[in-house]
């Protein structure tokens, strides 16, 4: 074997062994063609590209149904959102408070929409790729500078904007209305935000604009919003044509997973019982992660019809080594209350429930979950109590520690209600979703807007009447 | 537009398609070609304008196959190296084909208008 052929084959790793198994020698063979004689190792370009197609292919974007057109739709969006909100925060937010890196990063992704419209189409995913890097390269940065960094989920959201627009740009030649789409799409988003900024702060004085964090998080958010209700719409339409309105649903999804992070509203008037947490940022991340990855993986399996995955016996052990992890967090911080408790006799019954999966892998999984449960919680410890690892607030971190259970929760439900088994899983189902409910319902009028407008979806699907168009038959 | 397969409906084919698409489907109407073939022959057919990676072109048949807008055809190894053929369906015909017409409808448009506006400034 070459050098050459070696270094390939190391390359090809990306790709899943599945894929390999009937791909390789071919992928191989080409890569070998396309080489000058006296080659010896892959060139930039070709790592990017092995690299690149290893990923798309563990993602399923070229056999999931719709995936890879639903992320050529999203992805002019993103850009469109990330250059807004960028415009956004730079000239409305970053003012007001003392200075961040923040402007570095925005900068990036206005220079990234600026050369998506005038620059040939081959600079565009470079300039992707730099600002999203800029934005990644951010929090490191912040200590060693004498500017702060602006909070980690707006720069997530950011992030997870600009990787969709990556993802789902070509270097190919565009038309015009191509290249306008995001820089004019940022122009809206940037206006629409300061429009919804000035109305909020007209209307409940009560909530003045006082920096980063709430409520300006959650005003960008409503007009993320606004870009997933008009793209929802899109794929009603489509479905009362009578077509399958997949990428759509795809394109949705994928702009609605960072959007869903752009929140909560600081609600003044929602109760707080005692010392325990709000619905707070975590709380929204967790919740609208949840709610998006769930809905992507229906549509997934929808679409392929997969061999009922391993991983999906994994929600039992995954649910009682939360339970574990979750009460060694408590009784080590001292602070076992009534809240952890309950959370703790769901969790580890809605396991048991739900049985455990294969017994080889039983104690492995449940004492994954348990470890990663302490790290979690022990992490989310420190973010709160302002990077301190001792002298914590008891109550209120265990209580963010059972917010960490709408994960585990979130999964057994889902696991329950896709693969119904007999027996004791609706049971289990039912037994998260009632918990999920009493964790996140109360804090309802603090969900940031994107949420609401996820759950309207299937409702107005629902009660859209029938498509008129032309019969279409299965998938 | 929603292309029917034997096996299954499947989802819309986007129009217009994209520039790498349409030269792959292009490429394979002449007849089976290899991996390295159809990188060949798109970039002789966008003037050298078009330079698929493997990566990407794998990633495209995989998508156009999963369409049923392209198929396997038979295999060979050459030099020690797996050559795996691949063809044009029928349905992958039609969506060029439509793809074609509108191009050409695009391009005759384009070319009236644009003789009226050489008249036009020849004769202002």
């Amino acid at each position: 074997m070459s050098p050459l052929e070696r270094r390939y084959r190391l390359l090809l790793r990306c790709y899943p062994r599945s894929y390999r198994d009937v791909r390789e020698d071919e992928l191989l063979a080409t890569l070998l063609d396309l080489a000058p004689p006296g080659r010896t190792r892959p060139t930039v370009g070709d790592v990017a590209d092995l690299v690149e197609g290893g990923l798309r292919t563990r993602l399923g974007l070229a056999t999931v149904d719709g995936l890879a057109d639903g992320l050529t739709r999203a992805a002019p969006v993103a850009l469109a959102l990330a250059g807004g909100l960028s415009a956004f925060l730079w000239a409305r937010v970053e003012p007001l408070g003392p200075p961040t890196l923040g402007p570095v990063a925005y900068a990036a992704w206005l220079a990234a929409c600026a050369v998506a419209l005038l620059a040939p189409a081959r600079f565009t995913r470079p300039a992707l790729a730099g600002a999203l890097a800029v934005t990644a390269v951010l929090p490191l940065a912040a200590p060693v500078t004498a500017y702060d960094r602006p909070p980690l989920w707006v720069l997530m959201a950011l992030a997870v904007f600009g990787l969709v627009a990556l993802a789902g740009t070509d270097g190919f030649r565009r038309n015009a209305e191509r290249r306008a789409g995001p820089a004019l799409g940022a122009v809206a988003v940037a206006c629409g935000a300061d429009v919804v900024t000035h109305l909020w702060r007209d209307g409940a004085p009560g909530h003045p604009h006082t920096g980063y964090y709430q409520p300006a998080v959650a005003q960008a958010g409503l007009v993320v919003a606004a870009a997933v209700a008009v793209l929802a719409c899109l794929a009603l339409a489509d479905l009362r044509r009578g077509g399958s309105a997949r990428s759509w649903l795809w394109a949705t999804l994928l702009i609605a997973l960072p959007g869903a992070w752009l929140g909560p509203f600081d609600t003044a008037s929602w109760q707080v019982a005692g010392e325990l947490p709000r619905f707070g940022r975590l709380a929204q991340v967790l919740l609208g992660t949840c709610l998006v990855v769930g809905a992507m993986a229906y549509l997934r399996v929808e679409a392929v019809r997969a061999p009922q995955s391993p991983a999906r016996a994994a929600a039992g052990p995954v649910l009682a080594g939360y339970a574990a992890g979750l009460l060694a967090f408590a009784w080590l911080l001292d602070a076992v209350t009534g809240q952890v408790a309950a959370t703790v006799a769901v969790c580890a019954g809605a396991g048991l429930l739900l049985g455990p999966g294969a017994t080889r892998w039983l104690l492995t999984r449940t004492g994954a979950a348990a470890a990663g449960t302490l790290a979690g919680a022990y992490a989310v410890g420190v973010y709160s109590n302002d990077w301190a690892a001792d002298g914590w607030v008891q109550v209120r971190t265990a209580g963010l520690a059972v917010m960490l259970g709408v994960v585990p929760l979130a999964y057994g439900a889902y696991t329950a209600f896709r693969r119904p088994r007999r027996g004791t899983a609706p049971v289990a189902g039912l037994l998260c979703l009632g918990w999920l409910a009493w964790l996140t319902l109360p804090g309802l009028p603090a969900w940031g807007p994107v949420l609401p407008v996820l759950l309207a979806v299937p409702a107005i699907r629902a009660a859209l009447p029938k498509a008129a168009g032309p019969g279409r038959a299965g998938p | 537009m929603t292309v029917y397969t034997g096996r299954r409906t499947v989802e819309e084919v986007t129009a217009p398609l994209q520039e790498p698409t349409f030269l792959i489907l292009s490429a394979l109407a002449a007849g089976p070609m290899h991996g390295y073939g159809v990188i060949q022959e798109v970039a002789a057919l966008s003037s050298g304008r078009v330079t698929l990676r493997p990566g990407t072109l794998y990633g495209a048949l995989d998508r156009l196959s999963e369409q049923g807008l392209v198929a396997q055809e038979g295999e060979e190894v050459v030099e020690g190296r797996l050559r795996r053929y691949y063809r044009l369906t029928d349905p992958g015909a039609d969506v060029l084909a439509a793809e074609v017409e509108r191009m050409a409808d695009n391009a005759r448009a384009a070319s009236a208008r644009l003789r009226q506006h050489v008249r036009g400034t020849a004769t202002a």
